[in-house]
C-alpha cells in the first residue's frame, strides 16, 4: 500500500496467544482486527500504532511485542544489531 | 422531502447529560453527576476504549494542586501566584482570569473522587503527595528536600504515579453502571434555537450511526495533537508517532465550531522539546526537566542564561526556552543541535529520570531497556516537537463562569479549552454540579424538520467516503492528513512569517476543494480517518489563519512571527476567535477583560 512493508508494531505471537482480546478492545488507535477463523486478535494497521505499549503490558500471555520503527531505534543510540528475535523482556524464544 | 429521523440514523439514546470524550474530564465528570445520588441518565462517549483513551492515559506529573490550604483561593492575578507558573504574566489576557480564579478557588474539588477510586494522591497524614513540585520563581521540576525530607516550599504540588489513574476513572465509571459508548466518535452537535439539543456519532467499529439526544452537553474531547507530524519517524507512522495521544484530532473543536461555538487562540501551538527518537518528553532521560542540555559548543545552557530562561522567555518548560528563547530578542539563538547529557548530571537528578521514565507510559520504560538497561550513558539528541492545540493554550471558548460554550447547554472543559487537566478536574466538577441544577428545569426539546436537517446533512458527509469507490483519483485519508501536516509543518510551524503562512492557506483550500471530495474509505476503521481528516484539515485552515492576523510574538515558540519577532504591548490581553457564520469562518480580535 505504501511501498514498503511495514515490519512495525504490535508482533502477536501466535504461540502464546489465548484469545482472550485485550488487546482488541483496549487499542486507542484500534489498529487490531479480529481473526474469525483462529479466534485471534491480528495487526490490520501497524502504520497507525502510536507506540503506548499498552497492549504489550496488558496482554495476559506476554504474548505481544511491539516493535518500534528503525528511524526511531537508531535516533535513540539503539543498536539493532544487539537486539534479539523474539520477546524483548523476557528473552523467550 | 423530508427523510423520518429513523430513517437517518441506526438508534436514537435519549439522556440528560451526554459527555463526549471519556478522558480525565469526562470520567470525573460522570462520576461527579451520578455521585449525587440525584436521578440523573449520563451517557459517555468516546472514539476508543473509555479505559485507555485520551491523553490522560499513562501520564504521570500531571496533576497540579495548591499544596497549602492558604494557597487556595488566592486570587490568580496575584504576585506570588504569578511566579509560581512560567510565563504567567504573559498569559495575561489569553486566558479568562475569572475562569481561572474560580478554577483555583475549587481546586481540591475533585479530591473525594480520586480517593474513592484508589489513587494515591495523599501521603497518610492526608497531605498531598509531592512528586514534583513548581517553586517561586525557579525551574520546574526539581525538588529541593529539607532535613525532614519534605519538599521545601513548593507553591504547587505534582501528584505522581498516575500512570493508572486513568484505568481506575474509566472502571469507576463503568462500575456506577454509567452508559459507556465505547468506539464511538462525535460527527455534530445537533442545535435548536442556538440551543446544544444533541449530538450525532458514529461507532467506528460497527457503522452505526447515532443520534443521541441530550438536555446537557459536556464537551471534553481534549486537545488537537495531529496538526503536525514527528518528521523523524517513516510514513504513516509519523502521523501517529504524537508525544500527547494521536486519537485526539480535533473532532470536538470542529464540532463546536459548527454548532456555532467560538473558538479562541487558535495560532497558538505548544512546544515541546523531547528526546530524538522516542518522541517524549521524559524520554531521553528528561531532557528537559532534569539532565543538563549543551550545544555545539559545548556550552551548558542553563549556566550560559541563567534566571532569563523563565522570567524573560517564558514559556511553559524550561526546555523549549533553552531550544527557542533564550532572549526574546533573538528567538531563534540555540538552534543548533543540542544534547541532553546524563553524565554531568547529579545522581538525585538521574534517579528522577528514571523514576519519571518507569512510571511514564510504557513506552518510555520499553525505550530505555532497549538501548540496554537504565544504563544507557548516550547522550541524547533534543528535539523540539509541536505538539499541537490545547495544552494551556486554545480552543473553544468559554463565555460564562459556568464554562459554557457560545452554544447554550453546550459546556466545555479540559484540554478542549486549552486549560489543563487539573483545571480539568475542577471544571468536570463544577460543570457536573451546575448540569444537575440545570437539568430540573429543561425538558427535553423536541425535534423539528431543522434538526432532522442537520442529521440528514450530518449523515451524508460523514458516509460519503465509503461510496465513492469508482473515483478516478481515490485519495487515501492517510496519505491526505501526510499531505496537511507536511504542509503545517513547512509553511506554519515554529517561524511563521506572511508569505509563508499564505501560502499554506492556499494550499489548504487548495486541499479542501480538490481532494476532500475525492477521499475513499474501503472500511468503517478508514471511514474514521477520512472522518478525522477533514477534521485536521479544518483546524489547519483556522491555525494558519489565526497566526496571519497575530502581528506579534508572544510566548514565543508558542506563537512567534519572524516578520514580527518582538512582543507588542497592543495585543496585551486580545484574542483571536472564530466563528462560523452561515457555514463561513469569521476571525475577530477580542478582549478577555
Amino acid at each position: 500500500m505504501y511501498g514498503v512493508e511495514i515490519n512495525y508494531g504490535p508482533k502477536i505471537d501466535e504461540r502464546y496467544c489465548s484469545g482472550c482480546g485485550a488487546c482488541y478492545e483496549n487499542c486507542p488507535m484500534d489498529v487490531f482486527g479480529w481473526d474469525e477463523q483462529k479466534e485471534m486478535p491480528v495487526t490490520v494497521y501497524p502504520g497507525e500504532c502510536s507506540f503506548c505499549c499498552f497492549c504489550e503490558i496488558m496482554c495476559p500471555e506476554v504474548a505481544i511485542d511491539v516493535r518500534i520503527p528503525l528511524h526511531n531505534l537508531l535516533d535513540f543510540g539503539i543498536s539493532p544489531v544487539k537486539l534479539r528475535p523474539g520477546s524483548d523482556f523476557l528473552g523467550r524464544d | 422531502m423530508v427523510t423520518k429521523l429513523d430513517n437517518l440514523v441506526d438508534g436514537t439514546i435519549e439522556t440528560d447529560f451526554l459527555i463526549i470524550g471519556g478522558g480525565l474530564v469526562g470520567s470525573m465528570a460522570a462520576l461527579r453527576a451520578v455521585q449525587s445520588g440525584k436521578n440523573i441518565d449520563v451517557t459517555v462517549i468516546d472514539k476508543a476504549r473509555m479505559e485507555y483513551s485520551g491523553d490522560g492515559v499513562g501520564i504521570d506529573n500531571f496533576l497540579q494542586l495548591p499544596l497549602h490550604k492558604e494557597d487556595i483561593g488566592k486570587d490568580v492575578s496575584g504576585s506570588d501566584a504569578r511566579k509560581a507558573t512560567f510565563g504567567a504574566d504573559r498569559m495575561k489576557g489569553l486566558k479568562s482570569a475569572r475562569l481561572d480564579a474560580i478554577a483555583l478557588k475549587n481546586a481540591h474539588i475533585s479530591l473525594p473522587i480520586l480517593d474513592e477510586i484508589g489513587t494515591h494522591v495523599r501521603e497518610d497524614d492526608g497531605s498531598i503527595k509531592v512528586v514534583q513540585g513548581y517553586r517561586k520563581g525557579t525551574v520546574w521540576g526539581r525538588l529541593e528536600y529539607d532535613e525532614n525530607g519534605k519538599p521545601t516550599d513548593p507553591l504547587f504540588g505534582t501528584f505522581s504515579r498516575g500512570s493508572d489513574l486513568k484505568v481506575k476513572l474509566g472502571t469507576a465509571v463503568r462500575k456506577k453502571g454509567i452508559r459507556v459508548l465505547d468506539r464511538t466518535m462525535l460527527t455534530s452537535i445537533i442545535t435548536k434555537d442556538g440551543k446544544a439539543i444533541g449530538a450525532t456519532a458514529l461507532n467506528v467499529r460497527t457503522g452505526e450511526f447515532l443520534f443521541l439526544k441530550a438536555r446537557v452537553l459536556l464537551l471534553a474531547t481534549g486537545a488537537m495533537t495531529r496538526l503536525y507530524p514527528y518528521p523523524w519517524a517513516p510514513f504513516p507512522n509519523r502521523l501517529f508517532y504524537t508525544l500527547m495521544s494521536p486519537v485526539l484530532d480535533g473532532g470536538g473543536h470542529v464540532g463546536a465550531l459548527n454548532a456555532g461555538a467560538k473558538l479562541y487562540c487558535m495560532e497558538m501551538c505548544t512546544v515541546y522539546v523531547v528526546s530524538k527518537g522516542m518522541n517524549h518528553s521524559s524520554g531521553g532521560g528528561a531532557c528537559n526537566w532534569f539532565f543538563k542540555m549543551y550545544n555545539s559548543k559545548g556550552e551548558c545552557l542553563e549556566d550560559k542564561y541563567p534566571e532569563k530562561i523563565v522570567t524573560k522567555a517564558g514559556g511553559m518548560i524550561p526546555g523549549v526556552n533553552f531550544l527557542f528563547a533564550p532572549d526574546m530578542q533573538n528567538a531563534g539563538a540555540e538552534r543548533d543541535v543540542i544534547m541532553s547529557a546524563k553524565g554531568k548530571a547529579t545522581p538525585d537528578e538521574v534517579a528522577a529520570v528514571y523514576f519519571v521514565a518507569a512510571t511514564e507510559p510504557p513506552k518510555a520504560l520499553k525505550f530505555h531497556q532497549l538501548a540496554g538497561g537504565l544504563t544507557n550513558e548516550n547522550p541524547v539528541e533534543c528535539v523540539p516537537v509541536l505538539a499541537g492545540i490545547g495544552m494551556a493554550t486554545g480552543g473553544v471558548l468559554r463565555e460564562n463562569e459556568y464554562s459554557e460554550t457560545g452554544v447554550k447547554n453546550l459546556f466545555a472543559a479540559g484540554n478542549v479549552t486549552g486549560s489543563g487537566s487539573t483545571r480539568g478536574f475542577t471544571w468536570a466538577c463544577l460543570i457536573a454540579d451546575h448540569v444537575l441544577e440545570l437539568i430540573q428545569d429543561q425538558n427535553q426539546e423536541t425535534i423539528g424538520r431543522d434538526q432532522t436537517e442537520q442529521i440528514g446533512e450530518t449523515r451524508k458527509w460523514v458516509f460519503a467516503p465509503l461510496s465513492r469507490k469508482t473515483a478516478y483519483y481515490e485519495i487515501n485519508p492517510l496519505e491526505l492528513e501526510d499531505y496537511v501536516r507536511q504542509v503545517n509543518y513547512n509553511y506554519v510551524c515554529i517561524h511563521k512569517v506572511k508569505p509563508r503562512l499564505e501560502r499554506a492557506i492556499a494550499l489548504i483550500r487548495l486541499v479542501k476543494k480538490g481532494a476532500v471530495p475525492l477521499l475513499v474509505a474501503n472500511n468503517i476503521h478508514e471511514l474514521m480517518r477520512a472522518i478525522e481528516v477533514q477534521n485536521i484539515i479544518e483546524i489547519s485552515e483556522l491555525h494558519a489563519q489565526s497566526s496571519l492576523i497575530r502581528e506579534e510574538s508572544r510566548l514565543v515558540p508558542i506563537h512567534y512571527r519572524e516578520d514580527y519577532p518582538e512582543l507588542d504591548p497592543k495585543w496585551d490581553g486580545k484574542i483571536i476567535t472564530a466563528r462560523k457564520v452561515a457555514g463561513q469562518v469569521k476571525y475577530s480580535v477580542e478582549s478577555l477583560y
